[in-house]
């Protein structure tokens, strides 16, 4: 009885705390126009989402029912700040764009395909102009085994190995960009995975000689107006880089595009150039939209739900002491 | 079961990101062996690049017995055939040729270490071959 009315005494000083801050603070809608941030603004996250009465759960993260043209705010050098302020906290959600980099305007056979309404989504305007699958100038080799991976979509990601590319950005439960101005350094943070991040180096700097093959790559990144341009190389070949499963091997060099079009939205430009799985170099891509809310900690080992992914197995029990997945 | 010893030894100095690489369906490092049915196995590794559009690689790289791969086939769009050409040089010093027509298993063509398998034919003998990728 005495622990109950702890329990109960703490859990109204938390809601009396909560409603506090809500009625002090700013309005998350409001995208404000900082000054200057300070590196231990940049970094602040954790505890209560300022936009609601409870703290941010897994795929409870409220979407924006309107995409707006609220202008993006800017950081001290002018370039477009791509992700959280303080009074804007959020995180850019791409996962329902599927499938991920194409649209399928002829299906491999036997696919395992989650989403393909060409038709509609090739006639939107709203829709990014993806990549059409005949269209991917694959080699026969790579072609092949796009197919063979669209009837099996065993994909590294869902057996918690890192991924690069579009599947960072693109990820469940939103992902996060994190600017450090002083350092040279921009991070994106992706909520879903094995608490993995990228690296982008903005430094002036080249690519390496001889780089170790590495799941993310080398990253180095610039501005061209408001636009982040991402040159990566030194992949290995444990990850896909995206989630449709488009075969790459370690001569993969990629750049990406990121363009805060406002605060709500962000358009994710990819250009691949894989002399050893395509013909020559394609591009594509996708929109993602700002979603109030703080991310969370999600460590895909522990918290993955699809032990039948990541055994091979369906309806058994997955041992959580084994550390390694094949 | 010849030189198992050396063989292990080899493994050890392989440069650690050459493994479970998932590139080009053939490119990597593969062990196995062949031979008659019945008979005497012949351990083996087959190490395979592929460049741009290109596969090229080596039989038992630094053995004696080491075969340089002239030709390398992959068709993929017919049950994912393989067929592997080289030669090499005995310890008397004559060319040999060594001739693998197999395939790779679909069933585990999305795992790292996927396997192929088929006839080998080298020096005038005749086998089956089983190949693990590393």
């Amino acid at each position: 009885m005495r622990l109950n009315s702890r329990l109960t005494g703490i859990s109204l000083a938390l809601a009396s705390l909560i409603l506090l801050l809500q009625s002090c603070g700013p309005a998350a809608e409001t995208a404000e126009q900082p000054q200057e941030l300070t590196q231990q603004e940049r970094i602040q996250g954790g505890g209560v989402d300022i936009n609601g009465l409870q703290p941010v759960s897994a795929g409870s993260s409220p979407r924006p029912e309107v995409i707006g043209n609220t202008p993006p705010p800017r950081g001290p050098d002018g370039h477009p700040i791509l992700g959280s302020v303080p009074g804007m906290i959020g995180k850019w959600e791409g996962f329902g764009s599927r499938p991920m980099l194409r649209l399928f305007d002829e299906i491999p056979e036997g696919a395992i395909i989650f989403y393909n309404d060409f038709e509609q989504a090739s006639n939107d305007p709203t829709n990014y102009p993806k990549i059409r699958e005949s269209e991917i100038p694959y080699q026969p080799w790579a072609k092949a085994l796009f197919a063979a991976r669209s009837r099996t979509r065993f994909e590294p990601y869902v057996r918690c190995k890192p991924s690069a590319a579009a599947r960072t950005v693109a990820t469940a439960y939103g992902t996060d960009f994190v600017e450090f101005p002083d350092m040279q350094k921009i991070y994106i943070f992706p909520t879903g995975g094995p608490r993995h991040y990228s690296e982008i180096w903005m430094d002036g700097r080249g690519h390496p000689e001889n780089l170790t093959p590495t799941y993310h790559g080398h990253s180095i990144g610039h501005w061209e107006g408001d636009t982040l341009v991402v040159d990566t190389v030194g992949f290995n070949e444990k990850m896909w880089f995206d989630s449709d499963g488009s075969p790459h091997t370690d001569q993969l060099h990629i750049i990406e595009r990121y363009t805060r079009l406002s605060v709500e939205r962000l358009q994710y430009d990819i250009s691949i150039d894989d002399p050893g799985a395509y013909t020559r170099p394609w591009s594509t891509g996708f929109y993602m939209d700002w979603s109030p809310g703080e991310t969370f900690q999600f460590v895909c080992q522990d918290e993955n739900l699809a032990s039948d992914l990541m055994l091979g197995t369906e309806y058994q029990s997955m041992d959580r002491s084994q550390p390694i997945f094949p | 079961m010849k030189y198992i010893t050396t063989l292990l030894g080899f493994l050890v100095l392989l440069p650690l990101s050459a493994n479970a690489q998932q590139g080009h369906p053939l490119d990597g490092i593969w062990l196995g062996d062949w031979g008659p049915v019945n008979g005497e196995r012949n351990q083996v590794v087959v190490e395979l690049v592929w460049r741009d559009t290109a596969l090229s690689g080596n039989i038992n790289p630094g053995f004696p017995d080491q075969v340089t791969i002239n030709k390398a086939m992959l068709d993929s769009a017919n049950g994912w055939k393989v067929r592997l050409e080289g030669t090499g040089t005995d310890e008397a010093g004559n060319t040999f040729t060594a001739v693998l027509d197999g395939a790779l298993n679909e069933d585990d063509l999305g795992y790292a270490n996927r396997t192929i398998s088929g006839t080998w034919t080298q020096a005038g003998t005749s086998g089956v071959f089983t190949l693990r990728r590393e």
